[in-house]
């Protein structure tokens, strides 16, 4: 969990970016701490990968101020000894066998791939794999490669662009176990999923961005908190009125109700003790479906 | 500089380049042979560079020195040394950028500077090697075949470093395109369709006396080995023109991919 008084890895103030016409980025404020890891969620085109990019130092902010590991990431190529980044579609050197793919990163970034042999068991690659050339590779394979690249060398801040595409779930929960090992070491981790089950087990707090703004922020708890909740009842009495705290009535026939409810639940079900019930169930909210709401906000403000 | 981003690019040339380089050797080898071997291209030459005198500054020259001279103003050589400098150029920015394969590296503490310069390293030993190529190719030839004429080894290797710096200005055009560009295909065909209209206009405006001076625009117009070959003096201006040639591009790259999102394709 980030403690808010250790150094942030990432601080990102006020940045903005734009393409043209196109506001990538307006006014992102993030801020991920040591020893944490970061799921950054949103829609196609929110500017996550944008984000990403400029942490990295790929991309220069228009305004704003970004520091990474101390240091400016545009003008101080010398922070990035200490990252390891995997972006959404790696390019690798097709020519190149496994090995000497890694080799050439590692040297590249002057560390030695100290976590190498422990990512390429987790990660289940083979010796005979990473002796062929990487032409030869799966989609999944290179991914597993791009993967390796970017945390043999025992980075102190990982940003993964979507880690787990074309991963299969034996090999996803061999990442999932290495950044859960690297979070423990105390390195900070970003990265954006479209997993969303992968996002909710790994995350310690997720940020959500939309059309370039940050539009939430906390752990899957507090996010859900936020969220609506379904509930549904079946009524002895079909003709009971039904006026429960921070409920809406989403659906109602016969002696089935469905509501939406928001806020604590502990006045609702004070409320539902006083009425006369066959059953009543209290959905609790997925991450799919928080970020399927914030989602919806999107389309409907579109 | 980077070591081992030269020792990856060499690497990755370790076919393409030999291969080219055998090929320009062997252009410059048969070019010589064929002339040893055959009275009737001596005295063909000799009527067009009387009748082309103005065009190809060729007039009075050694037979064998014209020959040698043309052999690294044709479209063999330029198209085998282009090929190299100017994918070398491509690659360097356009293509890695679209690959995704230059995020990769510059996510390493790896400035921008080392990047420009570790290309820019390559594509000169590069360029060097193709254009000695050549000389080789015919100073071997000479050496076998013992054709009519003087070919002397010290200018035919001075005129390969001055077929060098051609390419590098070659070269150079591809680097600025490439790093204003995103896409390897877009920049490839401008580079290829700038070099092509550089390289036609040297021949075609100087035959229309308005638009002859532009023709000084090429770096074609300033490659001229023959004189060198001829009378072992070199064209200290011809060669400061290419110089600059290469070295603007060069510099106004270095600052564009300096300051430019890597953003992708």
């Amino acid at each position: 969990m980030h403690d808010v008084s250790v150094e942030p890895v990432i601080s990102l103030q006020g940045i903005t970016k734009r393409f043209g016409d196109h506001a990538a980025l307006g006014g992102v404020d993030l801020e991920v701490g040591p020893g944490e890891i970061r799921g950054f969620l949103g829609p196609n085109g929110a500017g996550k990968t944008t984000a990403m990019r400029i942490i990295v130092g790929l991309l220069r902010a228009d305004e704003g101020t970004a520091t990474v590991l101390g240091g400016d990431p545009w003008g101080d190529h010398a922070v990035r000894a200490e990252l390891g980044y995997l972006p959404s579609d790696p390019g690798l050197y097709g020519r190149m066998r496994g090995n000497e793919l890694l080799d050439h990163f590692s040297a590249l970034s002057g560390r030695e791939p100290v976590l190498r042999a422990a990512a390429v068991e987790l990660l289940r690659f083979s010796n005979a794999d990473l002796e062929r050339p990487v032409r030869t590779y799966s989609k999944g394979m290179r991914q597993k490669l791009g993967v390796l690249q970017a945390v043999q060398h025992d980075p102190t801040l990982l940003i993964l662009d979507e880690p787990g595409e074309g991963l299969d779930p034996l090999v996803l929960s061999g990442l999932v176990e290495l950044l859960r090992d690297r979070r423990d070491a105390g390195r900070a981790i970003l990265f954006s999923s479209h997993v969303l089950a992968e996002v909710s087990s790994l995350c310690d707090r997720v940020t959500m961005i939309r059309d370039g703004a940050i539009v939430g922020e906390g752990t899957i708890a507090e996010l859900s908190k936020q969220r609506a909740r379904t509930v549904v009842l079946e009524l002895v009495d079909p003709a009971t009125t039904i006026d429960l705290p921070g409920c809406e009535l989403t659906d109602r026939s016969g002696t089935r109700v469905a509501l939406q409810h928001h806020g604590d639940v502990g006045p609702l079900l004070q409320a539902l003790s006083l009425l006369d019930l066959h059953d009543v169930r209290i959905e609790e909210v997925s991450l799919d479906e928080v970020f399927m709401e914030y989602y919806r906000d999107h389309e409907a403000t579109a | 500089m980077n070591r081992t981003l030269i020792l990856r690019l060499i690497c990755e040339q370790r076919v393409r380049l030999p291969l080219e380089v055998v090929l320009i050797g062997l252009w410059g080898f048969l070019l010589v042979a064929v002339f040893a071997t055959s009275e009737v291209f001596t005295k063909q030459l000799e009527a067009q560079a009387d009748q082309f005198g103005d065009l190809l500054d060729l007039v009075g020259l050694d037979p064998l020195a014209q020959w040698a001279s043309i052999g690294f103003q044709h479209p063999i050589f330029l198209l085998g040394g282009g090929l190299f400098a100017v994918g070398l150029s491509i690659r360097a920015i356009a293509g890695e950028l679209e690959a995704g394969s230059l995020a990769l590296a510059l996510s390493r503490p790896l400035a921008r500077r080392t990047w420009f310069l570790s290309h820019l390293v390559v594509l000169i030993v590069g360029c060097v090697i193709i254009g000695e190529a050549y000389a080789v190719g015919c100073l071997l030839a000479v050496a076998l075949t013992d054709p009519t004429g003087n070919l002397e080894a010290g200018s035919m290797l001075l005129a390969g470093l001055q077929s060098a710096l051609l390419l590098l200005a070659l070269g150079s055009i591809a680097f600025v395109i490439s790093a204003f560009s995103s896409e390897r295909g877009r920049a490839l065909s401008w580079s290829v369709g700038v070099i092509v209209v550089l390289y036609a206009g040297n021949f075609l405006l100087p035959l229309w006396g308005p638009t002859k001076a532009a023709a000084q625009l090429s770096p074609f117009a300033w490659f001229n080995p023959a004189p060198l070959l001829q009378r072992g003096t070199v064209a200290w201006g011809d060669v400061l023109v290419l110089l600059l040639y290469a070295a603007i591009p060069l510099s106004v790259a270095a600052w564009q991919f300096a300051r430019r999102d890597l953003a992708g394709g």
